[in-house]
């Protein structure tokens, strides 16, 4: 409901904030091969080309009214390091020509763009200067340019007094790009909480990965690369941080457009491949689009009049609106299509951490364990041939009544380790608030998904991680910890330890959703381990006979496609369910006594022993 | 502490002791007029001195509650709370506001209260529990507006969980309940029957569920059993308490005017009202001896325990005592009635407060998970003072009105001893009841005391180095 | 696997029960609240009558007194001191309030103390109709006896 008000708060806003002369706009379209042409020209030896670029929201020190106008896009120019974004349409000035000079302007730009190591303003600077020197029919139409431009800089007396002194600076470089303010002066610009007021002139560094990323596939988000992974800074505190401590000689904020992508607009529109106008419209419009409809932060409520979710603007980020799977319904013997709604999730509050103090020490002893696990040689038992005598099953079969004329008593050490890919599911429902042993269960199960990962990752044995809980069938929480193609890293640890108890324990749409991920593994052998602490239960019908005989089809149906399933539990009483769930020999039970940061990795070698 | 807005708990709790001290002071004061008739008459009449110890006990207790939601809520709801600034406006405002309306009580004779708040544009004034002046009533109202905005707000911000949901319930039903303190028609029975929409249906109906919930915080945080547990048994306490408590409003509907039916009706379903008291009992005491943690705040583990105890006996037991109409034919508006207020508003909603306080201050006011064991032995002296006083203070009360039910009521017109020559014959129970009262102030000296124990202390040896 | 109490049952019992009895409470409100001008004999509920029960509020009698076994219990009931002083004859009944209201405090060393309320003559009287509607209200023959 709040969500339908705030679509028609931001569509009023942004009629009524959006400033431009439309009827002096220019197209590039219309002026593109010139552009083109001059820009061969310009840059000589460097290779650019154009593509269109599209308007990006962009907060600034300027505006009033920050929460209506924080919707209102700018047509911006960017530069990466082989393509010139140039937005498709202009409208800053009131007049024509200098809407088209300002196309000029930044081809012009784009071709005296120094790679040197200097601040971006002082790139612009020495940009500017270098154009203004070599090309004298640009420099001629200057000054009406630069009264058209300082005439819509803020006042000064409007801004506080620190981003009042970044928007002297921005001005004095505009006057004087001879001004080499930065490396020559002892003065430092203290550090503004907001960019500027952006400069329609000058060149913004490009927010599209240079690396083409694979467009995600909408059935399945968790394929994403490890690059859009990593440019996918939700809250951009993280980046900007990064970037004012790289840069605290100038105590500047470099500038990182990424900061202001939410993650739905960045899923879906990364497209650097394609330059025809069709497509940069189609861009254009799927922005819109996109923003309207999938922006969990700026039109999502601050409350939200649900009985059980928290409010969006709180809660951890829905990366889709949500995968339909079906559920079993065991006494009518069939498949509730489209039944439960998977949510992949990803935290907000996750920050990049190291290895948690108090587990230096196992995780070193684990490390080690595995290495030294992995430099063994592989021996399969119970082979018909091989170069040593199995004596146990020798053993064995002595003993037992075997009327097999041969015996499979060799063991053999085959070269090839089959490969193999791990998921690791682990369930973090409510219950897991609950002690044992003196400290809450998700404090265990956090100690021993990092320990268990910081083994695997020294051995470089593929594996995922994701957790679930859920809330009925309408939200069935996927948390995204770590992609089967991800690497193991502080990010991937630190959402990790960021886990929270959630709901409930929706464990079929869970396990069905892992097989999908397994599936599409290239790896030879698919492990599925399930780390549970109590019965599939959730608020609905999804309780006793009926939540078990759904988990139990789910688990039958990932061993069909060949993925190998294995369930460790916390409940104590999982002995009356577990079997019939899991079969006998595929789960363990976790004793009071036992530690399951230990005995992770330990049922994991016991594992790939068999 | 989870958030840093918990912490606006702090002065709800340290004013709402304040104002317990001062209404057991003031306890003891009308229970020594009930023996030396004229003490500190005229300047404080028994009925202004009566006034003080109820309004203070209600207001108190609103103080603890908003306490304990600004402390439970952030932490359930896993956000900050909407507005700090807020919640100490409101504190003011309230603080103010109950101690006008005290001074007013005391330094004025009531009538003159009245005149003064000008009382006759919308009269409210003059029944029992109600006494404050319109004015102040506005007051309240405001003041519980802006707390349930801002709890609601956080509420819906973050998760809803069944105990944080539960006790807004509680929260807004108080808040609803006490709009009918502005109903006062001229019609005495009328007035009477929505009177106790808001006596009843608070103590009786949705305090109960403030009070389930909080207790199933301070049980989930203390024995770290899985709250799904928990979160079930609330259920059905709550669920119990409203199914025999709404109808049981009827046990108030015997003897002021409605028809007879409700003879039948209240004594049906409010017998049956102990039950959530002994659930409540039951659940608490299960949940410890399950419990899965040690926790180190043994005190607020015997406070739980304790409330469900004290307040099935006094609710419960001697609510069942007298609820059958038959019998409160005979009982009503004697001590028995008395005897059951006192114990059941300690056991159940004093106490409460009380335990949530135990829980929570030591985390705010930064001593850890608990107060120095010290202190919490300290701290368990007061109880055991406290609540064995009480008891003390209950039988005796039960013990006048047997026997004022004996001599007064029972015998025919005629035989009967009149309401005076009865009270002459009690007070030797007034006495003890009032040396029980004072027992109970050295149980609650001793519960103060044990918030300034400290750390056993080293003695650090100087040496002298020449 | 057997099927025990589960906690959306809880949650279904406390919801349904509750908005059940609520109606229920209401409808019987409604009832009480048509039925109760005959119990109450309300066409007798006259501006004396009702300026009585305003006096009665704002000296706060009911801090000492129990009107209807409601009240506090350090003075006698009042609801049928008509009867029990009055001898049902309403002229005298005034008559004996005027003097008792006049006469306070009575000043007997120990015995509880009723203050001086400096009420007009016309205020007592009203506040005598007022306690003599109040006992003739049906209330299902309550007190047990004459001494309330």
């Amino acid at each position: 409901m709040e969500e339908w008000v705030g679509q028609q708060w931001h569509r009023w806003v942004v009629k009524h904030t959006a400033t431009g002369h439309a009827e002096s706009s220019v197209e590039l379209a219309d002026i593109r091969h010139t552009l083109t042409a001059l820009l061969a020209s310009f840059a000589g030896s460097k290779q650019l080309t154009i593509q269109t670029a599209w308007p990006i929201r962009f907060p600034h020190a300027a505006q009033r009214w920050q929460f209506l106008t924080g919707h209102v896009r700018h047509s911006l120019a960017w530069l990466s390091s082989d393509t010139l974004y140039l937005p498709a349409q202009v409208n800053y000035f009131a007049d024509a020509q200098q809407n088209r000079d300002l196309y000029f302007w930044w081809v012009a730009l784009a071709a005296h763009w120094s790679s040197a190591d200097v601040s971006w303003y002082q790139k612009n600077a020495n940009a500017m200067q270098s154009v203004l020197n070599h090309l004298p029919g640009l420099k001629q139409r200057w000054p009406a340019l630069l009264a058209a431009l300082l005439a819509q800089r803020p006042m000064l007396s409007l801004l506080n007094p620190i981003d009042a002194q970044h928007e002297q600076r921005v001005q004095k470089i505009l006057t004087t790009p001879t001004f080499h303010a930065l490396e020559n002066t002892a003065e430092v610009l203290p550090i503004a909480q907001r960019f500027v007021l952006p400069v329609p002139l000058w060149l913004y560094p490009s927010p599209v990965a240079d690396e083409p990323a694979a467009v995600i596939n909408e059935t399945d988000p968790m394929e994403s690369t490890p690059n859009s992974e990593e440019k996918k800074t939700i809250q951009g505190k993280k980046s900007a941080r990064r970037v004012t401590e790289s840069d605290d000689k100038h105590g500047l904020l470099l500038f990182r457009l990424e900061n202001l992508f939410t993650v739905a607009d960045w899923l879906n529109v990364q497209r650097p491949e394609e330059d025809d106008d069709d497509s940069s419209n189609d861009a254009a419009h799927e922005l819109d689009q996109i923003s309207l409809s999938r922006q969990p932060s700026k039109t999502a409520a601050k409350v939200r009049f649900d009985l059980d979710l928290p409010a969006q603007a709180v809660d951890d980020l829905a990366l889709s609106d949500g995968i339909l799977l079906p559920e079993w319904h065991y006494k009518r013997e069939q498949y509730l299509q489209d039944h439960c709604c998977l949510v992949p999730m990803l935290s907000r509050e996750a920050t990049e951490q190291g290895v948690p103090e108090h587990l230096h020490g196992i995780v070193r002893d684990v490390r080690r364990q595995f290495k030294q696990w992995r430099s063994e040689p592989i021996r399969r038992k119970r082979q018909l041939d091989g170069n040593d005598i199995d004596i146990q099953t020798w053993l064995d079969l002595s003993t037992e009544q075997s009327h097999d004329s041969v015996w499979p008593v060799y063991t053999d050490r085959p070269r090839i380790r089959a490969s193999r890919s791990t998921l690791l599911l682990a369930d973090v429902s409510q219950s897991t608030e609950s002690y044992v042993n003196n400290r809450p269960i998700i404090e265990g199960i956090k100690d021993a998904l990092v320990v268990f990962c910081e083994g695997l990752n020294v051995i470089h044995e593929p594996f995922s991680l994701y957790a679930f809980s859920s809330i009925r069938r309408r939200q069935v929480r996927f948390h995204l910890l770590k992609n089967p193609n991800e690497p193991w890293s502080d990010t991937t640890r630190g959402r990790v330890l960021a886990l929270k108890p959630g709901y409930y324990t929706r464990i079929g749409a869970a396990i069905r959703q892992s097989t999908k991920i397994l599936l599409d593994q290239a790896q030879q052998q698919k492990w599925l381990l399930i780390l549970t602490d109590g019965k599939p239960n959730d608020v609905d019908h999804y309780e006793h006979r009926y939540g078990i005989e759904d988990t139990r089809k789910a688990i039958l149906e990932a061993r069909e496609k060949g993925i190998q399933v294995f369930a460790i539990t916390l409940d104590p009483d999982a002995d009356e369910y577990a079997p019939h769930l899991f079969g006998a020999e595929h789960f363990h039970l976790v004793t009071k006594n036992e530690n399951i940061v230990d005995l992770l990795p330990r049922l994991f070698r016991q594992l790939s022993q068999n | 502490m989870k958030f840093q807005s918990q912490a606006v708990a702090k002065p709800y709790f340290v004013f709402a002791l304040l104002l317990f001290a001062l209404q057991i002071v003031f306890g003891l004061i009308v229970g020594l007029q009930y023996v030396i008739g004229d003490f500190l008459f005229p300047y404080i009449p028994f009925n202004a001195a009566r006034m003080v110890h109820t309004n203070l006990l209600i207001v108190w207790l609103l103080f603890g509650f908003m306490g304990a939601a600004y402390y439970l809520i952030p932490e359930e709801s896993d956000v900050e709370l909407y507005s700090t600034k807020l919640a100490n406006i409101l504190f003011w405002v309230f603080a103010a506001a109950g101690v006008l309306t005290v001074a007013g009580y005391l330094l004025v004779p009531y009538a003159k209260l009245a005149a003064f708040t000008k009382n006759e544009w919308f009269p409210t004034m003059g029944r029992e529990f109600l006494e404050q002046p319109t004015i102040a009533k506005v007051g309240i109202v405001v003041v519980c507006l802006g707390f349930l905005f801002n709890v609601g707000m956080t509420v819906l911000k973050g998760r809803k969980t069944v105990i944080n949901m539960i006790l807004m319930t509680g929260l807004i039903g108080l808040a609803v309940m006490f709009l009918f303190s502005f109903y006062n028609p001229s019609n005495l029975a009328l007035d009477k029957y929505f009177w106790w929409w808001v006596v009843h249906l608070w103590v009786e109906g949705v305090w109960e569920l403030i009070m389930g919930s909080i207790l199933a915080f301070v049980l989930i945080k203390t024995t770290g059993v899985d709250r799904e547990v928990i979160e079930k048994w609330l259920y059905v306490i709550v669920a119990m308490a409203l199914i025999t408590g709404i109808i049981g409003t009827g046990h108030h509907y015997f003897w002021i005017g409605p028809k007879p039916y409700w003879l039948w009706l209240g004594s049906f379903f409010s017998a049956l009202e102990p039950i959530p008291f002994f659930m409540m009992t039951v659940f608490a005491f299960n949940m410890v001896f399950k419990r899965r943690r040690e926790h180190p705040n043994k005190a607020a583990l015997l406070w739980a325990m304790g409330t469900g105890v004290m307040a099935f006996l006094g609710a419960g037991v001697w609510g069942f005592l007298h609820t059958l109409a038959p019998v409160n034919y005979l009982t009503h508006g004697s001590q028995i009635t008395a005897a059951h207020g006192h114990m059941a508003f300690y056991g159940a909603y004093a106490m409460i407060n009380l335990t949530i306080i135990s829980y929570a201050m030591p985390i705010i006011r930064g001593q850890g998970e608990a107060a120095p064991a010290r202190a919490q032995v300290v701290e368990m002296w007061g109880f055991w003072l406290m609540t064995v006083s009480m008891v003390f203070i209950t039988l005796f009360l039960t013990g006048a009105g047997i026997l004022q039910v004996w001599l007064q009521r029972l015998p025919d017109s005629g035989d009967a001893l009149s309401f005076m020559e009865t009270m002459d014959q009690l007070v030797i129970f007034f006495w003890l009841r009032e040396l029980a009262g004072v027992a109970f102030l050295l149980g609650l000296i001793c519960y103060f005391a044990s918030f300034f124990v400290g750390e056993k202390t080293q003695t650090i040896a100087t040496v002298d180095v020449r | 696997m057997a099927e025990v109490f589960t906690k959306t049952a809880a949650r279904n019992i406390y919801i349904g029960g509750s908005v059940f009895f609520v109606l229920f409470f209401l409808g019987l409100t409604f009832e009480t609240t048509r039925s109760l001008p005959q119990r109450d004999h309300r066409e007798n509920l006259t501006e004396a009558v009702a300026h009585g029960k305003m006096i009665w509020e704002e000296n706060n009698c009911i801090g000492c007194h129990t009107l209807m076994g409601e009240g506090a219990y350090f003075a006698p009931e009042l609801a049928n001191v008509f009867d029990r002083r009055g001898l049902a004859n309403e002229e005298a009944f005034k008559a004996y309030l005027q003097g008792w209201m006049a006469a306070q405090p009575l000043g007997v060393p120990g015995r509880r103390a009723m203050p001086q309320f400096n009420l007009t003559v016309q205020e007592v009287n009203d506040l005598a109709d007022f306690l003599i509607w109040t006992s003739r209200i049906e209330d299902n023959n309550w007190p047990p006896n004459i001494e309330g």
